[in-house]
């Protein structure tokens, strides 16, 4: 995704459950203001809402916070969708 | 007896003097309602307080026990439930305006358990709005106001369960826990909250916040008493398709005071991360007591400790976006601002990062088991912090300044994503008054060498003895 409205972001600009750390980002790889708009009307929000200009930059960190997913190595593990805690103990 | 100590009394305590028939449950909820009386609003910790409802349960619970029906150690207890516990006949708000006319018509199971067992409802708890945030504020209902000094927080999002067991509103509260949110108030406020194994206590009746992460768990002031309320919770449920079929234990199998032949591992990231130095301090010396007592303790490395937030906020951002999205579509605007935002986001993650997030959780999970081959407990802080003023979106810890909200989840998050138990207890104090948790985690489903290392502690120690100035 291209960002068209790139910026830097810093993780405490609100209140926001996902940061850890209040570290300058940069947003270009998080969600650019047309993709954003594309889900968020297939979501079926109001894009003539303009809470949607607060929630656009809130997006971009939410998702950029967990841009660390990328880095693990999951070769090998399946997704688990019906969670068991106890499936790689030997009790 | 004097009713403040009956305030303060553990379970345990109350229903052997219950049982002895030297205090009668009427005493005991009139005590407790006097003692609400006395600190709301200032602590603000219930949403529905239900005194005649409680009266009347006491002097049924009274007359059952003077004819010999005595049930267990819960009857006449006095509880009260996160307000996202749904009980019959009594509002559940999950802490917003939204559903302030919300009456369900079945009691959720663990509502069910604890009046089977004969325990009272005194009211309903104070939460962050739809559980979803660790401080304890809510616009809608109020602020929850710690105990120990009203202008700070209770953590959350069970901030009501918390400050109520703390002052001695409660003898057993309720929370649920999906980053945190019963260790968390716990820790704040001074008391003992146990996140049971993912599976263990039932779900049913409960507003989700994270389906694969939700973990309902009691708030207590003694390790016994989490006892008590587990031996009567926990078990399978056909409601909750998530509840395990194995055979539970009898929980009081863990009160044995000892140590012995316990490992301990201490996990090294989280020492790295960071950490205030005077919590630092306390816990340590709750980790050295441990080895005084008789656990062997050892460094371990969790080099994944570092992606748990990318992990559980991915797959908590999915599912809580998921279960409100008809509640966004239709009263989004009735939200509370940083919670609209909160469950918005997750509309905007993809199903490829939603599964990506499974796939690193079963990793996580796999580094985790791999640490208990060497150890049978992790040892570490609760919490980075100690209770952070109200609305303070920042702290400062050391030379840095972290999100409060991200500080308060950085230890208790691992084990939500890996389903295994954990418990807060009280360690100490800061040189301000404020509590101090640390926080052990076992392997699933064996909580009962979890307690029994709780318990030790605690046994040894007495800050749970320690009562807040309100």
């Amino acid at each position: 995704m291209a960002a068209t409205r790139p910026r830097t972001l810093l993780l405490h600009e609100r209140d926001d459950w996902f940061t850890l750390e209040v570290t300058e980002l940069d947003s270009d790889n998080a969600i650019d203001r047309q993709t954003f708009d594309f889900l968020a009307r297939a979501a079926g929000l109001n894009l003539e809402d303009t809470h949607m200009d607060e929630l656009f930059p809130y997006v971009q960190i939410a998702l950029a916070a967990n841009e660390g997913l990328k880095n693990i190595d999951i070769t090998g593990f399946e997704p688990d969708a019906s969670f068991d805690p106890n499936h790689f103990y030997q009790v | 007896m004097d009713p403040l100590e009956l305030c303060y009394a553990s379970a345990g305590e109350l229903s052997r003097l219950i049982r002895g028939r030297e205090v009668s449950p009427v005493e005991v909820i009139d005590a407790h309602l006097a003692r609400i009386e006395a600190t709301e609003p200032t602590l603000n910790s219930f949403i529905t307080l239900l005194p005649e409802h409680a009266r009347d349960a006491a002097r049924r619970a009274e007359s059952q026990i003077q004819a010999g029906n005595y049930r267990g150690p819960l009857h006449g207890i006095p509880v009260g439930l996160k307000d996202l516990f749904n009980t019959a006949g009594v509002r559940t708000t999950s802490g917003s305006r939204i559903l302030d006319n919300f009456i369900p018509t079945e009691d959720c199971t663990v509502a069910a358990r604890f009046q089977q067992a004969g325990a009272i409802l005194l009211g309903k708890l104070n939460m962050h709005q739809f559980a979803y945030g660790p401080t304890g504020e809510n616009f809608d209902y109020g602020h929850m106001h710690n105990p120990w000094n009203p202008e700070l927080v209770t953590g959350g999002s069970s901030g009501g369960s918390g400050s109520a067991a703390a002052a001695g509103q409660c003898t057993i509260t309720m929370g649920s826990d999906t980053g945190g949110s019963v260790r968390i108030p716990a820790a704040l406020c001074g008391i003992v909250g146990l996140k049971p194994t993912y599976g263990l206590v039932s779900r049913a009746g409960l507003t989700p916040l994270s389906w694969r992460l939700d973990h309902p768990g009691p708030m207590v002031r003694t390790v016994e008493d989490a006892v008590i309320a587990m031996n009567v919770i926990a078990g399978h449920d056909p409601k909750d398709q998530a509840t395990s079929t194995r055979e539970v234990p009898d929980y009081t199998a863990a009160l044995t005071g000892s140590l012995e032949g316990l490992r301990v591992g201490i996990v090294r990231e989280y020492f790295e991360a960071p950490l205030d130095s005077e919590v630092e301090s306390v816990v340590r010396a709750a980790i050295a007591q441990l080895s005084e007592m008789g656990a062997s303790v050892t460094e371990v490395s969790l080099p994944m400790f570092a992606d748990a937030q990318a992990i559980s906020g991915t797959i908590l951002m999915s599912e809580a976006a998921a279960y409100h999205r008809d509640l966004l579509a239709n009263d989004g605007d009735k939200l509370t601002p940083s919670v609209r935002l909160r469950l918005e986001a997750g509309l905007f993650v993809t199903a490829a990062d939603y599964l990506k997030a499974q796939q690193a959780r079963a990793r996580f999970n796999f580094e985790m088991s791999q640490l208990f081959n060497d150890v049978d407990l992790l040892a570490g802080p609760s919490e980075p912090i100690t209770a952070p003023p109200i609305l303070a979106q920042e702290v400062s810890i050391g030379e840095r300044t972290v999100g409060t909200v991200g500080a308060l989840t950085q230890y208790t998050r691992p084990y939500n994503i890996s389903g295994t138990p954990a418990i807060s207890v009280p360690c100490g104090f800061s040189q301000s008054g404020m509590p101090v948790g640390l926080q052990l985690a076992g392997r699933p489903f064996d909580e009962v060498t979890l307690l029994r290392a709780a318990h030790a502690y605690e046994q040894a120690t007495d800050w749970h003895r320690r009562r807040p100035p309100v």
